[in-house]
């Protein structure tokens, strides 16, 4: 362990001191530019999923930089946790190595579920299960709650507790129903007490110690580190980057890379897995050209450099369209040239609740059919499909809600959204792509 | 130096964000008779063109805060000699803005708040983690028009809808518009409006059109 969550906490807390905005405007816009500038990083639209090895090198160089002289900034302390080179190099060596390479044979890790996005407790288990039973599921990412019993979930109330607890203890049995019982969950929860509602015997839990974006962590935690360092857990550290913030796509990039540095650094020991994911601010959505790029470039710079590099698919459309699956599809295939060792879906950018199973099956039968595309070919097929749907990423399609496109008891997509998933698929296939599906 | 010029350069400083220049730049432009009003559209002007740039990632959140920071220093000097009367013409109208208890995330609301500064509103951001009480004083303190509320967390959103309570119990609601915005997929239209909001804006562009279609300014 590089260091202890006390020496984090005293260096939050004795670190160099300044204003919040000085950091931002200093340390994130300031210096990124001049790095991007230095190491020459360039946004290139043309090419979602670039092959420029040289690249990879620099952008690596510029994170490594940044990281070193900015450290990650305590918000309630305005501190600066600052970690020589050497507690860096030490994060470096127990960052977790990837479990492909760039251009791999074989395909991704995959989870799916819906990641913490509000879902109505009436429709909580038939939406897990629809997820669970699909094929090629590692990992189940639980929603939230939005009500339990009634009374809407709020955060400063005996609820942040409750709900998180009844999400685990319902997740873990649409597992066992799905006959799945030994899976992972991931919990839903965002908040301190929340991540680790559910810990408490169920032993396939992994919290996730949420860091604000753009190197900044906060005392809540830093707090959460420490519990899960003396309870001896396997966590997660997990960031988000936001493009068009505080940086552009290059900019941004050279923070994400700093920041896994940092995540492994500070909160690194005992975790499971470190990561950030790229995620364009205008949306809140990872599926978009300018997302694409950066997250490339850093998934294909962290295999480079032996750390493991997961994603996420977050699309814009809701489910029941064909624009969702396209999404899915298109990250998907960036994930697979870049080396990312694991992926799935589906949150969603969209105002309407919740996607649904089928939004994850094209994402599994995409990582089953085209793993071992390089990046060229990757790129190609990016770029066609992202043809398709960019320019309705400001007015998505409308879509439907989980529980209008999917029969409710039997946890079966209704023939409409199955047909349209049958549509897409061939009109995808018609311009190179492979699906493999799971052996019935 | 010419009128023209003086607000040539009024303008370039706000584009500067140079705070201190854009006071100097505001006094000039009150010495050399020029009328108040054409000054702040000068500014406006720059705004405007700032908030362009950073749509199009050529600024970002520091820049927009720094130029906001320069448009009020030159907007106080100008103010200083304006009538009442003069003064309410160049108020759109007044916002607080801020992250509701328990949420901290702040990085939409920045945004939304210096897009209505550009576009002409007063803003107070009273900064993440509010209470409702803490939305109401606020907002009488500074005789709001809008209250504009954001979060990003599912756990968090309902104190959006304790605010709007508030608000009732106070006896007080229809002193105020309300905007509520946030994460996609967490705040939706539907829940804005189930709460009693006057409006849901799913991004800062959208957010300024409501505002201003609310207090009936187009």
């Amino acid at each position: 362990m590089p260091i202890k969550p006390i020496e984090v906490y005293r260096r939050a807390t004795t670190g160099p001191r300044m204003e919040e905005k000085e950091f931002d405007r200093e340390i994130l816009s300031k210096r990124v530019g001049e790095l991007v500038k230095e190491y020459d990083i360039k946004y290139d639209p043309e090419n979602p999923v670039p092959s420029d090895d040289s690249l990879l090198d620099d952008v690596w160089k510029a994170g490594y930089t940044f990281a070193l002289e900015a450290g990650m900034y305590c918000t309630d302390t305005k501190r600066r946790i600052i970690l020589s080179e050497e507690e860096i190099k030490k994060g470096l060596q127990i960052a977790i190595p990837p479990m492909r390479n760039i251009e791999d044979k074989e395909p991704m890790s995959l989870a799916a579920g819906p990641a913490g996005i509000p879902t109505p407790e009436e429709i909580f288990v038939p939406l897990h299960m629809s997820y669970a039973q699909e094929p090629g599921v590692d990992q189940l990412w639980s929603g939230a709650l939005s009500t339990y019993q009634g009374m809407r979930v709020k955060v400063g109330t005996p609820l942040e507790i409750i709900a998180p607890r009844h999400e685990a203890l319902m997740a873990k049995k649409v597992l066992e129903r799905v006959g799945k019982p030994d899976l992972i969950i991931l919990p839903a929860g965002a908040t301190t007490y929340a991540s680790f509602a559910g810990i408490a015997d169920l032993d396939v839990l992994i919290p996730v110690l949420p860091s604000q974006p753009e190197l900044k962590t906060n005392l809540s935690v830093i707090t959460m580190y420490s519990i899960a360092d003396e309870l001896e857990l396997a966590w997660a550290a997990g960031s988000m980057e936001l493009i068009g913030t505080y940086a552009g796509p290059a900019g941004t990039l050279v923070m994400g890379v700093a920041v896994i540095i940092l995540l492994y650094g500070i909160f690194g020991g005992g975790a499971a897995g470190c990561g950030t994911v790229m995620t364009d601010s205008k949306y809140s959505i990872s599926t978009s050209r300018i997302n694409l790029w950066p997250q490339s470039i850093f998934t294909q710079m962290c295999t480079k450099h032996n750390i493991l590099s997961g994603d996420w698919v977050v699309p814009r459309a809701p489910t029941c369209t064909d624009m969702v699956l396209k999404e899915g599809v298109t990250q998907t295939i960036m994930d697979l040239a870049s080396g990312a060792s694991s992926s799935g879906g589906s949150g969603s950018g969209c105002a309407i609740g919740p996607a649904s199973g089928l939004d994850y099956r094209i994402i599994y039968e995409t990582n089953m059919g085209m793993a071992g595309i390089n990046r060229k070919n990757a790129n190609d097929l990016v770029k066609a499909i992202l043809a398709m749907y960019e320019e309705m990423i400001p007015n998505p399609p409308k879509g439907k809600k989980f529980e209008e496109c999917y029969d409710m008891k039997t946890v079966k997509p209704t023939k409409e959204w199955l047909d349209l998933y049958n549509k897409t698929k061939k009109e995808l296939e018609d311009i190179g792509v492979e699906f493999k599906e799971a052996e019935k | 130096m010419s009128k023209e010029a003086v607000l040539k350069k009024l303008g370039e400083v706000i584009m500067n964000m140079d705070e201190e220049a854009a006071r100097k730049s505001a006094e000039e432009a009150l010495k050399a008779g020029i009328d108040p009003m054409e000054a702040f559209k000068a500014m406006t002007a720059s705004m405007r063109k700032i908030g362009e740039l950073f749509a199009k990632m050529e600024l970002f959140i520091p820049d927009l805060l720094m130029a906001a920071e320069a448009f009020t220093a030159g907007s106080d000097v100008l103010k200083s000699v304006l009538s009442k009367k003069e003064l309410e013409k160049t108020r759109v109208g007044t916002v607080v803005i801020g992250t509701v208890k328990g949420d901290i995330h702040d990085l939409g609301k920045k945004i939304v708040a210096m897009t209505l500064s550009a576009a002409g509103f007063e803003v107070h951001d009273i900064g993440s983690d509010q209470s409702p009480e803490n939305f109401l004083s606020e907002a009488e303190k500074v005789n709001a028009d809008i209250i504009a509320m954001s979060a990003l967390m599912s756990s968090t959103i309902p104190y959006m809808k304790d605010t709007i309570k508030l608000l009732e119990d106070e006896g007080v609601r229809e002193k105020y518009k309300v905007i509520l915005g946030g994460g996609p997929g967490v705040l939706t239209p539907d829940l804005a409006d189930e709460w009693g909001a006057d409006g849901y804006g799913k991004d800062a562009e959208d957010a300024v059109k409501i505002a201003k279609k609310l207090l009936g300014k187009y």
